[in-house]
């Protein structure tokens, strides 16, 4: 069946899929590292360059991290960090021809479940687990049901939010992309040239607005979420 | 026909992620959150540093600054104050100099004046024997030896220092 979903580039034995999301993901994983270390390989006193770009951006996240969580959790700006660039870069994937890897629930998912374990890890490790429990027992106990449906939805909401809207620009594309063709066609042209230039605008939305959008979102709520718990 | 996975499947592929995330987040955190975090700190520092260091210096120059001033002003001072002092020194040895210099010569020319006298003394005595003998000598070639020499020339010495005294010298 042909649909939306990620292809299986290989099956291991025992059932395991290596999907085209984990081969982006890698691919990704690779060129941010070769730019970090080439970005910080020589740092001058004097920025020059691609380190000033570097700096702005570390110093951008170091001190969005310390105005939304607080001077207190700096340290935890390197993974705000890495999920703001991570997934920018895998909701741009799809400029490249690359099936974004946030385009699929098992990415978002992970990700959100690493926000959940920091949220309630961080928050049992600043407040002590009793405390920290019964926190979800306020105001009143009967609370308790609705607080630990709040807790989990958290997650879910996390990782749907960003699949969705990154699937659904990926759908409106392919879909925009094969009536482009079809139109083409219709013209009496065999190669689909409507498809050039004209789904420009569309990828800057779907892809450039929306992606930069979600990752922003999404390391935003992480932050809140974390430092709501701790303080 | 290629092979995809579903649309909304929860698979391995969930645990691949995670992992991948956390690899990424160390390396992410190793090679470029943590080196430029500290660089930019480190310089910060260093700024903060140089600039604390330049206000220091610049104290210390004002400061020195007012004490040089003083000092010159001081040797100013002192320097006024040792000309005129080496000047009243050298008035005060001018003077001596002369002083010592006028006795010196006021004694040379009472020196010079005892010589004078004594000389002119001599002279005169000379001069009065030399006179008396003459006197003498032509007395008695015209009295012949009708005069005895000693008496007469006692007689004639006589004469000779009452007379000399008055008309020889003016």
């Amino acid at each position: 069946m042909e649909g939306f979903g990620p292809k299986i580039i290989l099956e291991l034995p025992g059932g395991i899929l290596i999907t085209e999301t984990v081969v982006n993901t890698w691919i990704i994983m690779v060129l941010l590292s070769i730019f970090s270390i080439i970005a910080t390989r020589r740092l001058e006193k004097v920025p020059r360059g691609l380190q000033n770009v570097i700096e702005l951006l570390v110093d951008g996240i170091n001190k969005l991290t310390i105005q939304t969580m607080g001077e207190d959790k700096k340290s935890f700006a390197p993974y705000i960090g890495t999920l703001l660039l991570f997934i920018a870069c895998a909701n741009l994937a799809g400029l490249f021809g690359l099936r974004p890897p946030t385009a699929d629930i098992n990415t978002t998912l992970g990700l959100a479940l690493m926000t959940f374990c920091l949220i309630h890890g961080n928050g049992m490790r600043r407040k002590g687990v009793l405390t920290y429990l019964k926190g979800f027992t306020q105001p009143i106990p009967v609370m308790l049901p609705l607080n630990i449906i709040s807790e989990i939805a958290t997650p879910i909401s996390l990782s749907f939010r960003l699949f969705g809207n990154i699937t659904g620009g990926l759908i409106m594309m392919s879909l925009f992309y094969s009536a482009l063709a079809a139109f083409s066609t219709k013209l009496g042209i065999n190669i689909p040239v409507l498809q050039a230039a004209i789904p420009s605008v569309f990828h800057l939305y779907f892809d450039l607005f929306a992606g930069i959008l979600q990752s922003f979102i999404f390391s935003m709520l992480t932050m809140v979420f974390v430092s709501g718990a701790m303080d | 026909m290629v092979l995809r996975s579903g649309l909304v499947q929860i698979d391995y592929t969930l645990f691949f992620q995670i992992i991948n995330t956390i690899i990424l987040y160390f390396l992410l955190r190793r090679f470029l959150f943590k080196p430029v975090t500290e660089f930019m700190a480190s310089r910060q520092n260093a700024i903060v540093a140089s600039m604390k260091e330049a206000e220091a210096k610049n104290a210390e120059a004002d400061q020195l600054r007012l004490e040089y001033q003083k000092k010159l002003e001081g040797a100013h001072e002192e320097g006024r104050k040792i000309i005129k002092d080496a000047s009243k020194r050298a008035e005060e040895r001018a003077g001596e100099i002369i002083a010592q210099a006028q006795e010196e010569a006021s004694k040379i020319k009472d020196r010079a004046a005892i010589e004078i006298e004594r000389e002119r003394q001599k002279a005169a005595n000379q001069m009065k024997e030399e006179v008396a003998a003459l006197a003498v000598l032509a007395a008695g070639k015209i009295i012949d030896k009708s005069l005895d020499e000693n008496s007469h020339d006692k007689l004639i010495k006589e004469f000779i220092d009452e007379v000399g005294e008055t008309t020889w010298w003016n």
